[in-house]
């Protein structure tokens, strides 16, 4: 019993601690170097925007994890209803309406959703646990409460957190448990949806624009059109020359091309990453890669050690968030997945993005350490 | 607490398979997406450390060049020409006058067009950013091809040619006792003072002096050597002149640019259309093709084989670098143009049915009536081999060059020279009748010895239809009715077959529906009941019934679909599929594809009855009582049926000789030829002309005595 104990005060989980702050390091960096070729001050507003999600993830990771778990219906609610009101009242920026602004700070309800609905499904799967796995019949209600917000999103429309919010759900299904009948059944459907709302305007016509683009970049070159739809032939083919230019070792900071840069959309957010690969070059990447794979095999870790089924999901679902968010990023900058606007989780500039990136880190340290205090 | 907690990890040890798998997800797709960064960043390294030196990339399309629009034996109708233009810009300009004086004394410059660039040179030079811009001194200089109509120029032995310094006009000098022209011995015609001559077949002036007779300036020696085989006038490769002197100016260019251009005028203006700017509708709809400023095709062949005709872009990528040097021209130049440099795909050419000596024909045959379609159809095969319509237009004006004064004068011109009669629809009047015999026979209603008695006028149900001849054609057979073109006899038949038989055999012979030929047209109407129910006031009037049988009223028809219905009851009943269109070939003249439309069907109606029609339509030509007599020729049997449809139209604020000829009837005649074994089928309406019979007939038979005596019907 002495050496039960002994084990569990020396926790492993504080090891990461360094990797996140490089990350969130480099992040800054690099945007004061994006800042540089844009003309943008948008670094310093992020240095705020660190600060105070560190404090919320120090806050979060503090808490009783049982809060959270009394939480998360309220929480769902209350980011239900902002979606409801942003799909009202909301901003229009880009022909997508996403933004809520409240006393002067734009909100993101979907952004927001991601940490709810992970919260939720954790609380909801834990209480209708069974012994044997899952079936479609007994996973209707929650199906419910994913699609609900999901078809919400979609219509802002935000194709990308959409399917971000869907493989956070589905990540945590499946690793709660699912019979492989159902699985096949659900992919069937899910195979057969797609074509059905590419067919029937489900899916917006910019939307297949770039999924067309994407499958065939030759076919948009001479439509004049294309360029007015955010120079689409440009972004994704002068981030990979950015990328390419990077070389093995990176071109240094501030020695970019300015020109090509600054041109390229979305350079802060969702492309933030271009101008981090031609400064660094292949290392850089590769190291920035490292830190990541990291950051979610602690998080797989931290659901494997997990002390109750709560916090299992919990872990699960904001490593599959923040994983699935990276992922999809990369291979959308690099150009291997067609353009859809997701931001790269600790990296892109954005105040919505960061704090649910830290408040699931947080989730994660809270759970890592709760094990290691009882 | 703490053996409970042993349980809470035993119980969670279930998730242990799931979890594996999660970890292989992660390290398996970070792992690829790492090795993406080494596949751009390492694999890539050569081909992007030279984009990293890229600051600008410049895209330059290559258009394609437009395929060639030829008819049947060769010629060809549309084309493109490069066409220069002689500019300055006046930033570059040393001397002004020094400048313009060398170019006039190369290339012949006017002192119009000196004063002119003059002009504009001292109204730009100053100006911050007008003295970059292009001044045109000469809008078309002279390169190997025709201004005029486009044609490639012949060398031909080299003439000389007096220039007149003032107003450009080029004399040929002559000794004063020569009375023909020495290009093709055509007498002169002398201007009253003897000064000036003018050839009437090649349009060339002379002169007997020294002096320009205009305006007596004094004339410059100029030389031509090459000679437009078409209009026979000379010239002289001017941009072969500049271009080998032109490194000695300084601000001079040479602009090119390619037109399209129709050598022959308004002969094929409605079958081959022509091109000009594609709309911003056009761009969007068909994304990927166009850009702004590409033509397109408008109208006729020009438009319907857009996608044939107009090829596909090219492309071809430069870097620059910061300092906008061109980065493709050093060592890794080559790496990166073959990264990025695909050639333009010329257009195909589209090869015709029609022949440009059968639109000659067709012109001067309808040259003096004021407006007219008509349509030579090939009767066995279905191929048109001549159409036309007039007044015409000149592609040429309107080939992305139109202007304000020449729209206008196509605007104001009262007979509508830019549509097409011979597809748009008119009431077919008589010419239907043979539609309504045809029924009749087949149905077995009448046989041909069915006879009806005409008294000038027929009841029924409450109306009093007349035939045009009021005082009665007395007992006629069929054979007769068709001949005088009895209108009571049809009306007779109208009233047995009724509308739904009507409309059957008019759909069954092509009408109401288009004919599926290349070019644009209507197409035209078969009113049924339904149709009456639908639109007529106080819907369907059996009445209605006999109006239709003559032809009268609502029917409408194309001269087009008409020579398509007359060449299927002559050729034995065999169902055409009009086209124009015989194939397509490639940039070398090889066979692409064959557009040609096999014949169908029969339309299942015996011979006899055919024949019959036949015979009837011979004799309608060949008698003395037939209402086409006119029609008849010596050397070879023609048949036919005339046609004369009420059009009265009334129009305020025209001028009188337009509403005298409003006034009119619609003149039609359809003919077929030879009689035994038709090969031809000739369509016609004379707009407002007067009667079938006395106006479109004998058009008609000129069209077939010279399309045969030429030799000019294709097997």
């Amino acid at each position: 019993m002495q050496g039960r104990l002994k084990e569990r005060r020396t926790n492993w989980n504080l090891l990461v601690i360094p990797v996140i702050l490089l990350l969130g390091i480099i992040s800054l960096i690099n945007l004061r170097n994006a800042d540089f070729y844009s003309g943008d001050i948008y670094h310093q507003k992020q240095v705020i925007w660190y600060l105070l999600s560190v404090i919320v993830a120090v806050v979060v990771a503090a808490l009783d994890l049982k809060i959270f778990e009394r939480l998360a219906w309220p929480l769902y609610g209350v980011v239900l209803i902002l979606l409801i009101v942003t799909a009202v009242a909301g901003k229009e920026v880009n022909n997508s309406q996403r933004w809520l602004i409240v006393a002067g700070i734009s909100v993101q309800a979907s952004e927001l959703m991601k940490v709810a609905m992970i919260l939720l499904l954790a609380k909801v799967l834990r209480d209708s646990h069974r012994p044997e796995y899952h079936s479609l019949r007994s996973l209707w209600k929650i199906f419910l409460l994913v699609l609900g917000p999901c078809a919400m999103i979609l219509t802002q429309p935000d194709l990308g957190t959409t399917l971000m919010v869907l493989v956070i759900a589905t990540t945590i299904i499946l690793y709660e448990g699912v019979r492989w009948r159902s699985i096949m059944v659900l992919l069937g459907v899910i195979l057969l949806i797609f074509p059905l709302s590419w067919k029937f305007g489900l899916i917006r016509e910019y939307q297949k624009d770039r999924v067309r683009l994407w499958m065939n970049p030759e076919q948009f070159k001479w439509d004049p059109e294309a360029k007015k739809l955010l120079d689409k032939t440009l972004q994704p083919e002068q981030a990979l020359w950015a990328i390419g230019a990077g070389g093995f070792l990176g071109k240094g900071s501030f020695q970019g091309s300015k020109t090509r840069l600054r041109y390229l959309p979305e350079m802060q957010t969702d492309f933030i990453l271009a101008t981090y690969a031609e400064e660094h070059g292949f290392l850089g990447c590769a190291l920035l890669g490292v830190l990541y794979t990291i950051l979610f095999l602690w998080g797989a870790y931290v659901a494997r050690t997990a002390r109750d089924r709560f916090g299992v999901l919990v872990a699960v679902g904001v490593t599959a968030y923040l994983f699935a968010q990276t992922a999809a990023n990369i291979g959308m900058v690099t150009g291997a997945l067609p353009v859809v606007g997701l931001t790269l989780p600790m990296m892109s500039y954005g105040g919505n993005s960061l704090l649910s990136c830290m408040v699931g880190i947080g989730l994660l340290m809270n759970i890592g350490l709760y094990r290691g205090r009882i | 607490m703490i053996s409970g907690s042993s349980i809470l990890r035993g119980d969670l040890l279930e998730y242990r398979a799931q979890n594996r798998w999660f970890v292989m997800v992660i390290l398996l797709i970070m792992a690829l997406l790492i090795g993406r960064f080494f596949q751009l960043q390492v694999l890539g390294g050569k081909k992007y450390e030279k984009l990293a030196e890229i600051n600008q990339v410049k895209r330059t399309r290559i258009p394609p060049r437009r395929g060639m629009v030829i008819d049947r034996k060769g010629r060809v109708l549309a084309r493109n020409v490069d066409l220069y233009q002689l500019s300055i810009v006046p930033h570059y300009v040393k001397d002004i006058d020094v400048t313009l004086k060398e170019l006039q004394a190369l290339v012949g410059l006017t002192e119009h067009e000196v004063s002119r660039t003059k002009e504009r040179y001292f109204s730009y030079v100053e100006h911050k950013h007008k003295r970059f811009r292009d001044v045109t001194v000469r809008r078309y200089l002279n390169g190997r091809y025709c201004p005029a109509d486009g044609t490639r120029l012949e060398e031909v032995h080299p003439t000389r040619y007096g220039s007149c310094t003032k107003c450009g006009t080029e004399y040929v000098e002559l000794p004063d006792s020569q009375e023909h022209c020495p290009f093709d011995r055509t007498k002169l015609e002398k201007t009253f003072d003897g000064q000036k001559a003018t050839c009437a077949t090649c349009s060339r002036s002379f002169m007997f002096g020294d002096h320009c007779p205009e305006d007596q300036a004094p004339l410059a020696e100029v030389v031509h050597n090459l000679r437009c085989p078409r209009c026979q006038k000379d010239y002289t490769d001017t941009v072969a002149i500049l271009r080998a002197r032109l490194h000695e100016f300084s601000g001079v260019y040479i602009r090119e640019q390619t037109v399209r251009a129709y050598p022959y005028g308004d002969l094929f203006a409605h079958m081959v259309g022509y091109v000009n700017e594609v709309t911003g509708e056009e761009i969007r709809r068909h994304p990927g093709v166009y850009r702004p400023g590409d033509y397109a095709g408008r109208r006729g062949v020009e438009r319907s084989m857009e996608e044939i005709l107009r090829g596909k872009a090219g492309e071809e990528v430069t870097f620059r670098d910061s300092r906008g040097r061109n980065l493709s021209v050093d060592g890794t130049g080559t790496l990166l143009a073959n990264l990025k440099y695909d050639a333009a795909v010329p257009g195909n050419n589209v090869v015709l049915t029609l022949d440009v000596e059968v639109q000659r024909i067709l012109k001067e045959a309808v040259a003096d009536v004021h407006s007219a379609g008509i349509v030579v159809m090939q009767a066995q095969t279905g191929e048109v081999i001549g159409l036309f319509s007039t007044p015409s237009f000149d592609p040429n004006d309107w080939a992305g060059r139109l202007t304000a004064e020449k729209k206008k004068e196509y605007d104001q011109n009262p007979f509508y020279p830019m549509i097409n009669k011979s597809t748009t629809a008119f009431p077919p009047a008589s010419t239907f009748k043979i539609v309504t015999a045809l029924a009749a026979l087949n149905e077995g209603i009448i046989t041909e010895e069915t006879k009806v008695n005409c008294p000038g006028y027929y009841d029924y149900s409450g109306h009093r239809f007349g035939c045009y001849n009021k005082y009665g054609h007395g007992d006629l057979d069929l054979l007769r009715g068709l001949t005088v073109s009895c209108d009571v006899y049809f009306y007779r038949l109208g009233e047995w077959l009724g509308m739904d038989r009507l409309e059957q055999y008019s759909v069954l012979l092509g009408l109401g529906r288009k004919t599926g030929v290349e070019i644009g047209e209507d197409m035209g109407l078969v009113p049924s009941r339904e149709w009456h129910e639908r639109t007529s006031k106080g819907g369907f009037q059996p009445g209605f019934t006999l109006s239709t049988a003559v032809g009268q009223k609502d029917t409408r028809a194309t001269p087009l679909q008409m020579a398509l219905v007359l060449a299927q009851v002559v050729n034995g009943g065999r169902i055409l599929h009009p086209f124009l269109v015989d194939h397509i070939e490639d940039q070398e003249g090889t066979i692409v594809r064959s557009l040609r439309k096999e014949p169908g069907e029969k339309i299942g109606v015996p011979d006899e009855y055919l024949e019959f029609l036949r015979g009837a339509m011979v004799d309608t030509v060949q008698e003395d009582h037939g209402t086409a007599h006119n029609a008849s020729l010596e050397s070879i049997q023609v048949g036919g049926k005339t046609g004369t449809a009420e059009a009265l139209q009334v129009k305020k604020g025209v001028d009188p000789y337009v509403a005298r000829w409003l006034a009119e009837d619609h003149a039609w005649f359809i003919g077929f030829a030879p009689a035994k074994d038709p090969k031809v089928s000739v369509a016609i309406i004379v707009e407002h002309g007067g009667y079938g019979g006395e106006v479109a007939a004998p058009i008609v038979a000129k069209v077939i005595y010279k399309l045969f005596s030429r030799n000019l019907v294709p097997e």
